[in-house]
């Protein structure tokens, strides 16, 4: 049976971030660290762009509060 | 709202609340297409979440739909208890005047004989929606609404003769004939023990 080709794959590189650890002195964060979250929250707006459904055949959607509804369109 | 591009920061720069509320903007930025990205069954459509995507199906097939109209069962089938089935989508069955499928040939589903004998103990649970269509459509788009809920589980009884409900659904008459008309299911069920 045919199947459907995989979508491409995101170009996200970021890696899970790494919780940050207190130390009598407070805490320090680097501008690598400070980058590593910009990598990271940019990469979840590439992943959520990519979410947006978009119409096929006979197909309708309509944006909403609650999600984006998807109606058939019958003849 | 757009929230802009957020820049990398350079070696010495200060954290400050700029920063810190940019980056809690772009973040909420992110969250809030996702909420508007999930997807919602409308008309005539199954939405099936699962945790590595999610399922669009037709309750019915459309013409040059990606689905085809196939038979789910396509020999008669004994109901196997907690048994999951799927019914993708344009699963038919007949409806008789209390909204009832009788569990003939026609559906394909059987149940056991040891449920038959005590139906009390048992119990058809499913959870997707009901569509159904009438022959002589007394609205412009012809159908029934589609009925049900896909995130709750409904329990039907079953009967001595062997027939449940899908869910508390009216039935589908005619409104010429007075006649049940064909309906079709989306979703899953099982028949369990009460």
């Amino acid at each position: 049976m045919a199947e459907n080709p995989s979508p491409p794959k995101l170009t996200g590189k970021s890696q899970p971030l790494r919780t940050i650890r207190e130390t009598p002195d407070g805490v320090g964060i680097s501008s690598d660290y400070i980058n590593s979250i910009i990598d990271r929250i940019e990469d979840l707006v590439l992943v959520a762009q990519n979410q947006k459904p978009v119409p096929g055949n006979n197909i309708q959607i309509n944006f909403t509060q609650q999600g984006a509804v998807i109606n058939a369109v019958t003849q | 709202m757009i929230r802009p591009r957020l820049s990398k920061v350079a070696s010495g720069t200060r954290l400050t609340t700029d920063l810190v509320n940019n980056i809690i903007n772009r973040t909420e930025y992110a969250a809030d297409l996702l909420r508007q990205y999930k997807l919602v069954a409308g008309n005539g459509m199954y939405v099936e979440p699962h945790f590595d995507g999610t399922r669009v199906s037709y309750l019915q097939s459309v013409a040059g739909g990606a689905t085809p109209t196939q038979p789910i069962f396509a020999y008669d089938v004994e109901l196997v208890l907690d048994k999951v089935y799927d019914f993708p989508s344009d699963f038919k069955f007949a409806t008789d005047d209390n909204g009832f499928v009788p569990l003939d040939k026609r559906n394909r589903l059987i149940v056991p004989q040891f449920v038959r004998d005590n139906p009390t103990q048992y119990a058809f649970r499913s959870i997707g929606y009901f569509w159904a269509k009438m022959d002589n459509p007394p609205s412009a788009t012809g159908r029934y609404p589609s009925w049900g809920n896909q995130n709750t589980y409904t329990t039907q009884s079953i009967d001595s003769l062997g027939s449940f409900a899908f869910g508390p659904h009216p039935p589908f008459p005619n409104i010429f004939t007075g006649k049940p008309e064909p309906a079709w299911f989306g979703g899953s069920g099982s028949l369990i023990r009460l």
